[in-house]
Parts: C-alpha cells; structure tokens; sequence
C-alpha cells in the first residue's frame, strides 16, 4: 500500500488506512507528494509480482499519475504480448458535496474509462466490501482503477441486502456484480436510473420520490463496473421501460453517460422507447460554498424534474 | 444551564458515535474538563465541559449522534441538574416507547405503518376506504387501490383485472368480424395465447378463423369455462351494445375475468384508468388522466383527450374526437369522424351520429343528427 499520508496516527486524508500501518509496518509506505513517482513504483512493484495499491489522496490527483495508467501501467502486458502482468490497484477518492471546492471535488474517471486495458469499478454502499476489493487486489491480472466516492466515508455502510426502502435489491452480473433495486410491490418499472457509486444515492431519493408522489414506478441500477460496461445487465434493467436517465456527479459532455447511452444504441436500440437522458453536473467549476456547489452538482431534484418533463411516462 | 451540543467537528462525518463518559450523571464538572469522547468518521474527539458546574448525559454510551444533538447539559447547582435529568429521562423514555412501536410495527407486518403513495392516499380519501384493507403490504399504490376497488364493485364482483404481461389464454366471444378485430390486436401480443371463438352462427361452428378454431357456441361459455380452457375472455361485437353487454353481464357473472385488447399503436398517458373488456383498436390516443369503464369499442384513430370520463359499453366508430374534460355515460354509440368540444356531457344511452361537431352537452337517450346535404350525379 502506497500514498500520502497514509501511515498511522494520521491514517490517510479519509482515515481508510487507519491502523494498517501500525500491523503491517513493512507493507505500508507513505510517499513523498508526487502521484507519478508511486504510481511509477507501483507499477515497477507490480510487474515484479507485487500486489501494489496505491492511494491518490484527493481523486483530482490523479492527472499528475495519467501518464504512468495511460503510457505504461496498461499497455506492458499487452507490448510484451501477455508476458507481463502489472495489476496495480489504485484507489481514488471521487465526488463533491463537501465544500471542498474546484480541484477537490471532481469525478474525473470519465478520463479513464476509454483507456484499454483499465478495469474502472465504482463501489457503492450496496457492495461487499471484502469480496469487491479482494477481487480486484488479489485475482484480477488487469489494473484497475477503483472509484469511492467521498460521500461515503461518512455514511453508514449497507453491504448486500434483500431490501431497502421501498426495494427489491437483486445482484446482476459478476464478477463484480451490480446492483439493481425495483419497486417492491411490482418488481416492474417504468422509468430505470443507472447510476455508480455516490450517485446511487442521488437516483435512489429520486426513485423514491417518483413512486411516492407521482407514482412513476422507477428502478435504479447502480453499476459495478463503468469499464468495461456490463451490457448484459444494462439491456435487462432497461427491457421493458419507456424511459432511461443515467445519473453522474462528472460533468456532462464526454462522460460516463453518453458512453452508456451509445452502447446500448448499439447493443439494443430496438429496446429504446425515447431517447437516454443525462443528468450531470454543471459547466464549469464545482464551488465551495454549500448552497452554490448544491446547485450545481445533480441532486434527486434535478432528476425528478427530467423525468416528470419526459413524454410518455406513466 | 448551558447545552452541548455535537458541533460539525469535520467536513466528512454525518454521523458520530458517543464513545465513552468520563464523569457520572450529575457530576460536578469544571470549566475544559474532558467530559466525553466522541468519535466521528475520521477520529475520536473530546467534548469539553464549557463552564463549571454539574453534568447532566444526554445520551448513553453507543449512541448515535448527528451534528446539532444533544450530548449533555452543564447545570448551575445540583439540584437544577435533577431537574433536567428528570425532564431528559421522560423524554428519553418517550422517545424509546415510539422507537420501540416502530420495531413492533416491523416485527409484525399488521401494524406496520403503511408506505402509501401520494395517489393511493388521494383515492382511498375519495372513496372513504381506510388504508387498514392494505395492511401488511409494504407498499400501496394507486393501481392497489383502484383493484381494491373494483373487486368490491357491484359489476365485477368476482372479476379482476387481467394484468398485462402475464401468460393469458384469451376466449374471443364472436368469431365474426369484431372478434377477428379482437384476434388481430391480440396477435400483436406474445404474452396472449387465444385459445379460441365462441359463436351462435351455425356457419361457423368447427370452423377455424386464422388458424384459431370456433369451440361452441354462446351458450357454452359456462362449460368451456369450468373445463379451465381458459383464463378470461373479450366480447368482440362492434356494431350492438345490447349483444356486448349482455353477453360481457353473462360472463362476469360467471366469474371469468375480461380481458382488454389494445393495440401496440395505442398510446395511453398518464394517470389514465381502465376497466375490463374494453377494445381500444390501432393508433388511439388517450391524454392523460382520462378514466374508461368497461366494455367499450373504441375505433382506430380515436383520440380521447385528457381527462375524460367514458362509462361502460361505449361503441366509438372509427376518427372520433374528444376534446378534454368530457364525459360519456354508458351505451353511447358513436358513428365515425365525430368532434366533441371540451367539457361536454354526453348522457346515457345516447346516439351521436357520423360527421358530427358537438358544440353542446347532449341529455341521455338522445340521437344527434347532422344536417348536411350530399349531392351526387352523373359528371
């Protein structure tokens, strides 16, 4: 494990590697203010066999370890023809909503998605905790980059259930599987959001919402994986719905959601009843104060209004 | 007396937990005495006394706390503090009764506080029913309600309605040409099996229409019923309503279930209702709000505008028109290529006859005709 500021009594910027340092002195190194450089080391401790996950501190620090993900750490396997493996982990602190202003707060893993090679999996509170990261440090021969939105260090964790709220919560798909909660009283809907990780959050209250006050059946598939994207569990959660919104905290153009909607164009237009919607952050740069910067990032609001705007919805 | 209260002690934690007490219940405390340790996401914190006095907790250890909580009172003499260790220990007490008949309620589903949408909530209220029919379902919504509902209406006492998307075999009542209608809609539909026709016209008893055999007659609805041979049935006459209700009167009372036939071109909107046995053919619109009853034809290309209110066997021909807020009573037959102006009343029984623009309300029992001249000869 390698990162900033991340050995004990400090224990990382978010407290995720409390303690580990005090156990495991020798397997946990804290670095020198330089993303390249242990992201570099990471890679070199990786092609050696090592299981190295490093910590970008703040998600936005990823830019200054681009070079390393997209020039090196994910094309050796395959410029040495699968005769090395370089499965780096890294782990990166994503989102807003907490005052911590411009270059704190983004969700930049819209960045990564296109890069070959790269697993991007969002964990959300939905998933197991140990089962999710133990695949992706232990058995998975790709790099990966794993996305954890900052919401959640504060929240209470809610692991796998059968329920939650008004509910059915159903595992789709694996390895990492993603998640999908439907109405519980008719399973069915008629608007599905898909969203990943700290915007799960977001379309759930949405969900809710709709079916509460509107009566808008409304499911929400939160995903698993972002890259690659699980089709297969996509073309299900949107079978036999009239409307698809996807809901992410990055910004708009580029992002996670015109690739989802441009996939299943491709994978099953003849499912689409109306055009996929996107329900993004703003143009422009996240405030830190709290009432500008909840204006701008997208809320359950911003997705009730789309949905209750779009035609043919009943 | 002064509170303390959990300020927001780091910009990650929503919730913290209150970890330990290092003085007892109405301790004497003195000014930045560490009074308690609370631990948010990112670190245990400790709580300082800020004046002198007595200790009152405001909470256990374990407990959850959110920023602006309670966590103890500091009080000016003893004897104010057991004051409002009184005062805090029946609130506390009360706040655990309602916590505790909310783990009941979940423990037993009966009691259960009900998950009731905004719509349901509306409809049981207009129709004084009370939300207790519902108990121990975990969510109740408008189409709960309107089943509710209609089970407990007088016309279909024993008939639910047919909810899409389920596995049906559909019996077609009339293998002439409004049951073919019904068979072409119904083809569209992978989920509907038609197992057959029932008809009177001795042409067409063992015969087969589009590869879908004629099983008997009217008169045998009942046996073909009780053998199981299928799951609810559709009246497909389009020209008499005296035949379409009697006949749709002779199977609810057997208890069969009516199917509806709507074409995959129609488009129903939202908030629409609709009852049982109703034909609505292809490219029909229906705006938002509208409610239809049972039984009725309505015709290609028809539009039905928002918030209208059809009763039952209503035979609407093909391009007719409602604008919005209309209301049709049942067995008004309608020709073809009519327009309704909005906010009429067409009464019962009434007969509207092809090409007309209705401009006002019609009574029940009424015909409308057009007077228009057509003039055709040799060119």
């Amino acid at each position: 494990m390698l990162g900033e500021d991340i050995l004990d009594p400090y224990g990382g910027a978010f407290k995720v590697t409390k303690g580990m340092s005090s156990r495991w002195p020798e397997r946990v190194l804290t670095t020198p203010i330089s993303e390249a450089a242990f992201t570099g080391i990471a890679a070199g401790m990786a092609l050696r066999g090592a299981r190295p996950v490093i910590e970008i501190m703040f998600g936005d620090f990823i830019t200054l370890a681009f070079d390393q993900i997209a020039n090196h750490i994910t094309k050796f396997s395959m410029m040495y023809n699968g005769g090395v493996e370089c499965p780096v982990v890294i782990r990166a602190p994503m989102g807003g909503g907490r005052g911590y202003g411009p270059t704190h707060s983004q969700s930049l893993e819209k960045h990564f998605i296109g890069i070959p090679g790269l697993n991007v999996a969002p964990i959300s509170r939905f998933h197991d905790l140990d089962s999710f990261y133990s695949h992706f440090i232990l058995k998975e021969s790709r790099p990966t980059l794993i996305i954890e939105n900052k919401k959640m260090y504060g929240q209470e964790y809610i692991g796998t259930v059968t329920e939650h709220r008004i509910f059915n919560v159903d595992l789709k798909g694996g390895p990492i599987p993603s998640v999908l909660l439907t109405p519980v009283s008719t399973g069915k809907a008629d608007v599905c959001l898909i969203s990943y990780s700290g915007g799960g959050d977001i379309a759930i209250d949405a969900a809710e919402e709709l079916l509460m006050e509107h009566e808008i059946h409304t499911s929400v598939l939160i995903l698993g994986s972002l890259s690659p994207l699980p089709l297969t569990v996509l073309e299900e959660a949107i079978t036999d719905v009239s409307q698809v919104v996807v809901v992410e905290e990055g910004s708009r153009v580029s992002g996670i959601g015109a690739e989802i909607a441009a996939a299943l164009m491709e994978q099953c237009f003849h499912k689409l009843r109306a055009p996929i919607q996107r329900i993004t952050s703003g143009d422009g740069i996240i405030p830190c104060a709290a009432d500008k910067e909840a204006r701008f990032l997208p809320g359950p609001k911003s997705v009730i209004d789309q949905v209750l705007r779009m035609p043919g919805v009943s | 007396m002064i509170e303390v209260r959990l300020e927001q002690l780091d910009a990650n934690s929503e919730y913290s937990v209150l970890v330990k007490w290092n003085y007892s219940d109405l301790a004497a405390v003195s000014l930045d005495d560490m009074i308690c340790m609370v631990e948010t996401s990112k670190a245990v914190v400790d709580i300082l006394s800020p004046a002198s006095g007595f200790l009152v907790q405001g909470l256990a250890e374990g407990d959850a706390l959110v920023t602006g909580d309670l966590i103890a009172v500091v009080a000016e003499s003893e004897e104010e503090a057991r004051t409002i260790q009184k005062e805090l220990r029946s609130q506390d007490k009360k706040r655990k009764k309602s916590a505790q008949a909310a783990h009941d309620a979940e423990e037993n589903p009966a009691s259960t506080a009900l998950n009731i949408t905004k719509k349901a909530k509306d409809l049981l209220n207009a129709n004084n029913i009370s939300p207790d029919v519902f108990k121990g379902m975990a969510l109740v919504t408008e189409r709960d309600v309107k089943e509710y509902i209609t089970k407990n209406t007088k016309l279909a006492p024993s008939a639910p309605i047919v909810p899409s998307g389920k596995t049906n075999r559909v019996l077609i009542v009339t293998a002439r040409v409004g049951g073919m209608q019904v068979l072409d809609i119904l083809l569209n539909d992978p989920s509907v099996s038609v197992v057959g026709f029932v008809d009177d016209d001795p042409e067409l008893s063992d015969s087969q229409v589009w590869d879908v055999p004629v099983l008997g007659t009217f008169k045998e609805i009942e046996s073909l019923w009780k053998r199981d041979l299928f799951d609810s049935a559709i009246i497909g006459f389009s020209s008499n309503i005296e035949t379409r209700k009697e006949l749709f009167e002779r199977c609810v009372s057997l208890g069969i279930p009516m199917a509806n036939a709507i074409d995959p071109s129609v488009r129903i909107n939202r908030a629409c209702s609709l009852g049982q046995g109703n034909i609505i053919c292809s490219h029909v619109h229906i705006g938002f709000g509208s409610v239809l009853g049972n039984n009725n034809f309505i015709g290609a290309n028809s539009s039905i505008d928002h918030d209208n209110k059809m009763g039952d066997h209503i035979l609407m021909g093909p391009n007719c028109v409602t604008s919005g807020r209309v209301e049709v009573g049942n067995e008004v037959r309608f020709g073809t290529g009519i327009f309704v102006q909005p906010q009429l009343t067409i009464g019962a029984g009434s007969i509207i006859s092809s090409g007309s623009v209705l401009t006002s309300s019609v009574p029940a029992n009424h015909v409308v005709k057009v007077n228009y001249s057509q003039r055709m000869g040799p060119k």
